[in-house]
Formats: structure tokens, sequence, C-alpha cells
């Protein structure tokens, strides 16, 4: 019995060891932090174990990198985790990101779309407001905003995805310093 | 003590074995939760409604897109896939995956690729114009970027065309 409960309580503290490195793509070696936006350059991943699981179950189907780029911030630019309970701007140019397309898409905590009585879920660069310099910002909240408004859940953690699709070579090989939308927070 | 730090070596041990196979067998695993969520036979074409927050199929759905899936399994035929690419001002490409999740073949119609296509999946080695899985099992996926009414329009006219049929392997 006793041998038993030390193998059982092993294994499952094997398989948490396991969940916890899969969850914390932060501070994975194969992935590039860029302000708030962390992503990797790396798809396919080859024999990558812990790369393969990662991108497994936060992308799933996801595109190999010549093709499209995800970028993931859970966390604004003062290292705060993501929640509804604050309100965040979003500010950029469209011009910064060189890419056929590129769109910023809000997720809940269990990386689902976040229902909203407007069916808004994301921006890309067809359907952001700018100004005559290409300049925008997107007002993430739970309660409706006037211009780019992108809806968060109410009282919940949520996650930003950011997916560029054929992306300018100069650029994806700089994905790690160029300058990216930033994510600030408004209120607390 | 001795006794003590052998069991503490062995507990290390079977921690590390056990998170190392974890890790590797979860792109397998998320694969079968997948298949099995689809609701379809394999082979069988999966055509998408548009995404919004009802679909909970797959995390992290792209809104901007329009899907068309295919759960695979080319043990016994080959698979013959045709459709068509929009034209250049809408990005839409056709993607296959192996039954671990990872892609190991893109076509676009930014490529070059003609917009008629029709393509041979096997799992064995054959002649130009055939894809070869790694895996007898894997997936389709094709996308079609949506950023207005008449994109959607479109893109519901390709999800229609898309077809996935079944071929003697020893053609």
């Amino acid at each position: 019995m006793k041998k038993f409960l030390f193998l059982f309580i092993a294994i499952v503290v094997g398989l948490a060891v396991g969940v916890y490195r899969i969850a914390n793509i932060e501070s994975s070696k194969s992935f590039f932090a860029n302000g708030s936006w962390t992503g990797s350059q790396s798809l396919p991943l080859g024999k990558d174990n812990l790369l393969t699981a990662q991108v497994s179950a936060f992308a799933l189907f996801a595109l190999p990198s010549e093709e499209a780029i995800y970028l993931f911030a859970r966390r604004d630019e003062q290292h705060e985790k993501l929640t509804g309970e604050n309100d965040y701007v979003i500010t950029g140019n469209i011009n910064q990101i060189k890419a056929y397309y590129w769109s910023i898409t809000a997720y809940g905590k269990d990386l689902y779309l976040i229902p909203n009585q407007d069916n808004r879920f994301s921006f890309n660069n067809s359907n952001l407001q700018t100004d005559s310099a290409g300049n925008f910002s997107i007002t993430v909240s739970s309660k409706k905003q006037s211009g780019n408004w992108l809806p968060s859940p109410a009282d919940a953690r949520f996650n930003l995805v950011m997916r560029i699709y054929k992306g300018k070579k100069d650029f994806v090989a700089h994905l790690n310093e160029v300058p990216l939308p930033s994510i600030k927070r408004l209120t607390k | 003590m001795r006794n003590y730090f052998k069991s503490a070596l062995l507990f290390a041990a079977i921690v590390f074995a056990t998170q190392y196979l974890f890790i590797a067998i979860v792109p397998d695993i998320i694969f079968a939760i997948a298949k099995h969520r689809s609701g379809k036979p394999l082979n069988t074409v999966i055509q998408a409604p548009r995404t919004d927050a009802k679909l909970r199929r797959v995390v992290l759905p792209n809104p901007d897109f329009v899907y068309n899936a295919c759960f695979y399994d080319v043990s016994k035929n080959d698979l013959l896939i045709t459709g068509l690419f929009s034209d250049s001002t809408q990005y839409s490409s056709l993607a296959f995956y192996g039954d671990n999740v990872q892609p190991y073949y893109v076509m676009n119609n930014l490529q070059g690729f003609k917009r008629k296509y029709s393509v041979r999946l096997s799992s064995v080695g054959r002649e130009n114009g055939c894809i070869r899985t790694p895996s007898k099992q894997g997936a389709i996926l094709m996308r079609v970027l949506v950023t207005d009414s008449a994109q959607y329009e479109n893109a519901k006219q390709l999800q229609s065309i898309f077809k996935v049929r079944l071929l003697p392997q020893n053609n």
C-alpha cells in the first residue's frame, strides 16, 4: 500500500510539473518577448516536445511561421495580468506591422471568444479606425466605448492574441525588437 | 539515511519520467479530443459557420476566418482534395496537419498556386502532385479570410466547392 501511494504521488507530481511547464510559456526558451507580447518564430516545431505541446495547447492547428506568427499577451506593460476589472488601451500605428493581414483578438481565460452584444471579438488592419498618420488606439473594456472598442469579460482574466499573416521577412526576423502595439492599463 | 536518499532519487526519477512522457503525448491527446469533438466521421468535410463566441470546438478561433476542416485517415485509402482558392485580394489557404497537430504542408493563394487545386494525400510516397502525410491520421484545414460581407459570400462559395474523396491506395 505504501509503495502504491508513493508511486501515485510521484505520478501526480509529474503530471502537475508537466502541466506547469506547458502553461508557463512566458519563461520558455523557445519563445521571445517584446513588450507585453510573447511568441515563437520556430514553427514548425521539429523535435522540441515542450514547444510542440505548448503550441498544441494554446494555438491548436497553428500555421507554420512562414505563413503566420502568433503573439500572446497575458499581461499589460506594467507586467500585471490582464483582467476585466481594468480598462486598457492598445496603441500603435497600422504601418508598424508589415504584413498582408494582422489582427488583435481578445479571448477569455478559457481561450474562447468573449461573448458580447456587438459580436466584436477583434480588430484587424482592414477595420481599425486610425488617424491620417495611421495611429490607432483600441480600448479594451467590459463596458461599451466609442471608437475601436474591444470587449473584455466583466471580472475575469483574459488574453490577447496578435496574428501576423505573411509578414515581410525583415519584419518577422526582428519581431523580438520591432515596435509592437503597447498595452497600457487605464483604470484600476 | 541511505534508504531515504534512494527513495528521494526514485521519486525524482518517476516525476521526471512522468512529466516528460506527459509533455510528449499532449499533442496526441489534443488531436484525439479535437477529432472526437468534431462530431463527424473521418474523411468528411466539416463546413464551419462564421466564427463567433458560440464556437467551442477549438481554442483560440480566429473570428476573421471561415473554415472547412476534415479529419482524415489514409490507412486504407488515399484522398483527393479539390477546391478553389480566392483571388489575391482575399487570403485563403489549405493546411495539412499530422496526428501531433503540427503542420507539415501549406498551400495558399499568394504563393503562385493555381486557383483551382486538386491534390492527392497519401501515407506512401507517390508521384508529383501528391502530398505525403507523416501519419495515417491528421487534419486538413481550409482557411478563408473574411473582412467584409462580400468576402463572406465568396468564402461560403469556396466552402461548398471544397471536396474530399476517397481514392484506392493502389491506384
